[in-house]
């Protein structure tokens, strides 16, 4: 996704089962995603999610 | 005076197509005129003839003279005129006539050889009524000529009518004279700046365009070929020439650009070669001379992302501009230098033209005389594909001309309607990205977003579905006694099979097993093995299906990433696995029944502690990672659920079905087959390892145990396909994926053969679709099929918008079947798992495949190939990546690049590893390199060659330059031929013609191990058979696996005792003890028990 532009920034978004993913930051995010405030290269998106996306379980789930 | 000369060059390239195809009539250049009013017929004849004394190469003819073809000049020639004569037919037959005598005329081949390269016919209709067909080779015209030719025949005439004989003046220059200038040119220094500025311009661009056609190129093209033209708007028209103004380009430049912007998007690339014809008419004194002078240039245009159409026209004008300078190198010449080495299969430096022409604003005609053009069917193209323009102040025509080998008129139209919306949505805005213009229509964009992608307007909601354990449950209430599973070593009803499963169950959850759980299996395919995994199920865990004939390291790192809570095993697998706690089904089930077993609440057939939901994990897959690590997909238990509810529902499968399970247990088709049969209240039938590496005993089996549905790799399915299959078998359905289907085979299948794919993120299968069988669809691949119910499957571009029909995109899968993500890479889940932006349900996301498709007409899909470097060693997924961890945790490798390629191109293809040493002055043992991998990975991710560099080639953005790899590269070993002791003993040297005959190559010596020689398990049948029928006495392919050097091998079917251990051959297995070796051989053969070595992981 959006791979050839090395210079494109990402945003951080997650959606309401608190799975987490990338959206470039200057696109609207798709319908039930929202930015949790990150933004910068990919990498820099990714490695904020390994540390906060501590559970893969859907929010449903984990109670 | 009639000396024979050479030809001019570009007469040198048509003379050669001539001699491939001198039955074509791709180079024909017909004109048919209809002609109203009183025509004089004797003055056509004098007016022909007196044009074809004016121009000489109209008189020309190319002989053959001492084996080359020469340049003939008649002092003199007279055409004949012959003449049809249609006025007695009715009208309505006589139209009909009209048409069919005018195609026979235009389309009838040349003798270039004895001429003449121009025909003329008459065709009279009525008194005052006649149609005029001219028919030239292009070998002695090109479409200047055409107006001189029409204005010279109109002045002849009439002079010939007026009784005025006087010829006009002759041309300043005859063709000859031109053929001398240009070689007199060509000897000079200009052939060398010319070539110059050609070899700069063309440095390293791509010479084949990835044009979006419906079929794949034939070996050698028809050149039949068609047209569909489309309207250009006149208002469309008026905003070109005023955009052309604005920027200071011509009309044409404009047009080119428009075209160049939309192959970039339909060939997804951003640098192309697009051919346009050139006038080749340089000075003035050839302005009356008729000949051939037109030459094909390339231009070769870069369209980034980031290019908007205004830098574009720019672009194109100075390209074009440029190359005018040097339109005087003759093509031929361009193709000797720049692309010697080509096929014939395509048209070579490009594929595709632009040709635009001035539209005269009145008609010619022959004086006194009403005239009409009269049109001419296209049957031939010389380009795949072509844009053909003409235009005038008042209108322009534009008409898609095609080669029907490879495109279908619905996809000449569809880029025709496309080149507009393009190119009026690049005019209304010239400071638009290209990447940014539109390409589909709407009613084509919402039709691929729902129908085609599977995505209907309105989200309905996925029924609620049973998880797989409850539904085997509910077969085996309803048919207690059906046989659920059945082996070589006997068969297990459904009653047995739930009350063992059940055991399982308790003594899992005693142990804590529960909704979230992991529990590792490590058996080979079997009755043990399904008896485990769903007693994993019914416990409310997930299972990890380990396959216990991968090597013991590797098993372990997956049990340390997994962290599973226990791995059930058997008791001969039991010693190699060094990680947690680890059970066998006996002991395991001994704790389950056991009375004062404590935390057991539940009697051993009661119902579930706690059940798992249906967000639940159902189970855990691993498959190679591109980091190095592997990767454990997360699947759900709706996501399962979904899978066998679609099988059910489209193969119809029930009770009495009887089903195979081939794949091997670390693959995910084996969850297909396990439960798409088991909920079904089929029979999961369980081929010996012996049969399954035997194509004709698999399929044997498959007869004479009536199975009714069978999964079958690729590879092995294929195979199998080249003998006749018997019209009388139980077979219903052939299920296959894993690797590029090639077809039905030659002989007809009677049974339905099912071609599928799927990333294990997608639990297992995304798409499906019936093979036609072959013969019904011209040269064409089988497709991937249409996504499987539940599926969403979206082809899109870079920037994550939907591709038209035919454009290769990459695709993105969505729906129920999503697997949750990646045990423990919350950064990669989050990398591949995307939002979903078309989606209809809020928060939904979608799985980037790296997989290349495009949507074929049918609305089916065509696999492609990958957009990285992970690739398929005989059908199984592989990330180069993963090897190149191992390897560079060898403390002899620096770095290390593994590549895939086919040395000769056709063959399977091979890995190969480049490695930049630790110590710049030595390289790594080989021996212990290979000892190294072997422990480390399953056979199909071992490299097959060592290669050493010095350094990583890198490119200029600083990645891994894969194309300068093999340049820089050494062989880390001596040629395997000079290191290896060859064959000694006549039983030997038996063995090594026949590994010489399976494997292809003879580069190994007799303590080579057949594998890494390049052999694979599927080979292991062609070499027994072949053993056998030399030899004469029956080999079993279990001696092959545990005998795999020749030595060997030799000795065991030799008989000599012990040989085995007393000898310890210096062969590439160096470092080994003779104990280790024999206890490798031992595993390999029970691991042999345990797999298919050619399961699939996905199917593809």
């Amino acid at each position: 996704m959006f791979e050839d532009d090395e210079d494109r920034r990402y945003t951080v978004v997650r959606n309401h089962e608190d799975q987490y993913s990338v959206w470039p930051a200057d696109r609207p995010a798709p319908t039930g995603w929202e930015s949790v405030g990150v933004t910068g290269p990919k990498s820099v998106c990714l490695s904020h999610i390994e540390t906060a996306w501590t559970d893969l379980r859907p929010l449903s789930l984990r109670s | 005076m009639s000396a024979d000369t050479a030809l001019s060059s570009a007469q040198q390239r048509l003379w050669f197509l001539w001699q491939l195809r001198p039955d074509g009539n791709e180079y024909n250049v017909p004109r048919a005129t209809r002609l109203r009013g009183a025509l004089d017929s004797d003055a056509l004849r004098r007016a022909l003839d007196l044009l074809v004394a004016r121009h000489d190469a109209l008189r020309a003819t190319f002989p053959t003279v001492a084996g080359a073809p020469v340049l003939r000049i008649a002092a003199e020639a007279e055409v004949p005129l012959p003449l049809t004569d249609l006025s007695a037919l009715p009208t309505a037959e006589r139209d009909a006539a009209l048409d069919e005598a005018v195609t026979r005329a235009a389309l009838a081949p040349f003798d270039l050889a004895h001429g003449p390269v121009l025909r003329a016919e008459l065709i009279r209709l009525a008194e005052d009524d006649h149609a005029l067909v001219l028919t030239f080779h292009h070998i002695a015209v090109d479409g200047w000529s055409m107006g001189i030719i029409d204005r010279d025949l109109a002045a002849l005439y009439a002079a010939t009518v007026a009784g005025d004989d006087a010829p006009s003046a002759a041309p300043a220059r005859s063709y000859r004279d031109c053929v001398a200038a240009e070689q007199r040119l060509l000897a000079g220094p200009r052939r060398h700046e010319a070539l110059d500025h050609w070899r700069t311009e063309l440095a390293g661009a791509p010479l084949e365009l990835a044009l979006p056609t419906d079929r794949p190129h034939p070996t050698a093209p028809s050149f039949a070929g068609d047209s569909r033209g489309f309207p250009v708007p006149p208002e469309l028209a008026e905003r070109l020439d005023a955009v052309a103004v604005r920027h200071r380009v011509t009309r044409f430049i404009a047009l080119l650009s428009g075209y160049a912007a939309l192959l970039s998007r339909m060939t997804s690339t951003p640098d192309l070669v697009i051919g346009v014809p050139v006038s080749g008419r340089t000075e003035m004194e050839v302005e009356g001379t008729v000949g051939l002078f037109v030459n094909m240039m390339p231009v070769r245009i870069r369209c980034t992302a980031d290019t908007t159409f205004g830098a574009l026209l720019h672009q194109v004008r100075d390209t074009v501009l440029a190359g005018h300078e040097y339109q005087d190198l003759p093509f031929q010449l361009l193709v000797e230098e720049v692309q010697p080495d080509r096929s014939t299969a395509r048209h070579p430096l490009f594929q595709t033209v632009v040709t635009y022409e001035d539209l005269p604003t009145e008609g010619t005609a022959l004086p006194g005389l009403d005239a009409s053009p009269l049109p001419i069917p296209t049957r031939t193209a010389k380009y795949e594909l072509a844009l053909h323009l003409a235009g005038n102040r008042q209108r322009t025509e534009a008409w898609v001309g095609y080669q029907t080998d490879v495109f279908d008129d619905r996809s000449a139209e569809l880029i025709g309607d496309r080149y507009l919306r393009l190119l009026s949505a690049a005019l209304d805005d010239p400071d638009t990205p290209v990447a940014q213009l539109p390409v589909l229509g709407s009613e084509e964009e919402r039709l691929l977003l729902t129908d085609w992608a599977g995505a209907p307007e309105r989200a309905a909601p996925c029924p609620a579905r049973e998880r797989v354990d409850q539904l085997v449950e509910r077969q085996a209430r309803a048919h207690p006694d059906a046989v659920a599973v059945r082996s070589d070593e006997g068969a297990l009803s459904y009653a047995a099979l739930d009350r063992a499963a059940d055991r399982i169950a308790a003594g899992l959850r005693a142990a804590g097993a529960g909704p979230g759980t992991v529990v590792a299996t490590c058996l080979p395919r079997g009755a043990d093995l399904v008896t485990a995994q769903l007693g994993v199920l019914k416990s409310g865990a997930a299972y990890l299906s380990l396959d216990p004939a991968h090597p013991a390291p590797r098993l372990t790192a997956l049990l340390a990433e997994a962290r599973p809570l226990l791995t059930l095993t058997g008791p001969e697998h039991r010693a190699g696995l060094e990680y947690g706690r680890v059970e066998t089904l006996h002991s395991l089930r001994d704790a389950g029944d056991a009375p004062d077993a404590p935390d057991v609440p539940d009697a051993p057939d009661g119902p579930p502690a706690a059940s798992a939901g249906p967000d639940d994990l159902a189970y855990v897959m691993y498959t190679s990672g591109s980091t190095g690590r592997p990767k454990g997909v997360l699947v759900e238990h709706h996501a399962l659920a979904n899978l066998v509810a679609w099988h059910r529902a489209e193969f119809g499968i029930g009770p009495g079905d009887r089903c195979t399970l081939v794949a091997a247990p670390g693959f995910d088709a084996s969850v297909w087959e396990t439960w798409s049969a088991l909920t079904a209240g089929a029979t999961v039938e369980v081929p010996s390892a012996e049969t399954v590496l035997s194509p004709s005993e698999l399929r044997s089996w498959l007869i004479e145990r009536g199975i009714t549905s069978a999964f079958l790799p690729t590879p092995l399915l294929e195979r199998m396909l080249q003998e006749p299959w018997p019209a009388a078998s139980a077979l219903r359905s052939v299920l296959t994926g894993g690797d590029r289907l090639h077809g039905t085979g030659r002989n007809p299948l009677p049974f339905r053969l099912v071609n599928n794919y799927g990333p294990t993120e997608n639990t297992v299968v995304a798409t499906s679709g019936t093979v036609p069988a072959d013969g019904g669809e011209r040269d064409t691949l089988p497709g991937i099929g249409r996504p499987v119910t539940g599926t969403e499957a979206y082809v899109l571009d870079a920037e994550l918008r939907p591709v038209p029909v035919g454009v290769p995109g990459e695709l993105y899968l969505g729906g129920e079947g999503l697997a949750r993500g990646y045990l423990g890479q919350p950064a990669l889940t989050a990398d591949r798992f995307v939002p979903h932006p078309f989606s209809r349900t809020p928060g939904a996301r979608l799985y980037r495949t790296g997989d290349l498709v495009r949507w074929r007409t049918d609305a089916g899909l065509d696999f492609l190939g990958r957009n990285d470097h992970q690739v398929k060693i005989r059908g199984i997924r592989v990330e180069p990546g993963e090897i190149e961890n191992v390897l560079r945790a060898h403390p002899g490798v620096h770095d290390a690049v593994v590549a895939a390629g086919s040395p000769d191109g056709t063959a399977e293809p091979e890995l190969t590893a480049y490695l930049v040493p630790a110590d710049a002055s030595g390289a790594p043992d080989l021996a212990a390199l290979l000892d190294h991998t072997t422990r480390r990975l399953p056979r199909h991710m071992h490299p097959r060659r060592y290669l050493l560099l010095p350094s990583v080639p890198l490119t200029a953005n600083g990645k891994v330059d894969r194309t300068a790899l093999a340049g820089a590269a050494r062989e880390l070993a001596p040629p395997p031929a000079a290191a290896h002791r060859r064959a000694r003993t006549p039983l030997e040297r038996l063995i090594s013609d026949v590994w010489a005959l399976t494997l292809g190559h003879d580069s190994f010596g007799t303590d080579d191990n057949f594998f890494d020689a390049g052999g694979h398990s599927l080979l292991l049948a062609s070499v027994r058979d072949r053993l056998t029928a030399e030899l004469g006495t029956p080999v079993r392919i279990a001696d092959l696996y545990a005998y795999p050097t020749i030595a060997t091998l030799a000795r065991q079917l030799s008989g000599s005792p012990g040989s085995t251990a007393e000898e310890r051959p210096a062969g590439r297995t160096g470092g080994d003890g003779v104990a280790e070796r024999r206890r490798r051989g031992a595993a390999r053969l029970t691991a042999m028990r345990a797999r298919t070595s050619h399961g699939r992981a996905e199917r593809q």
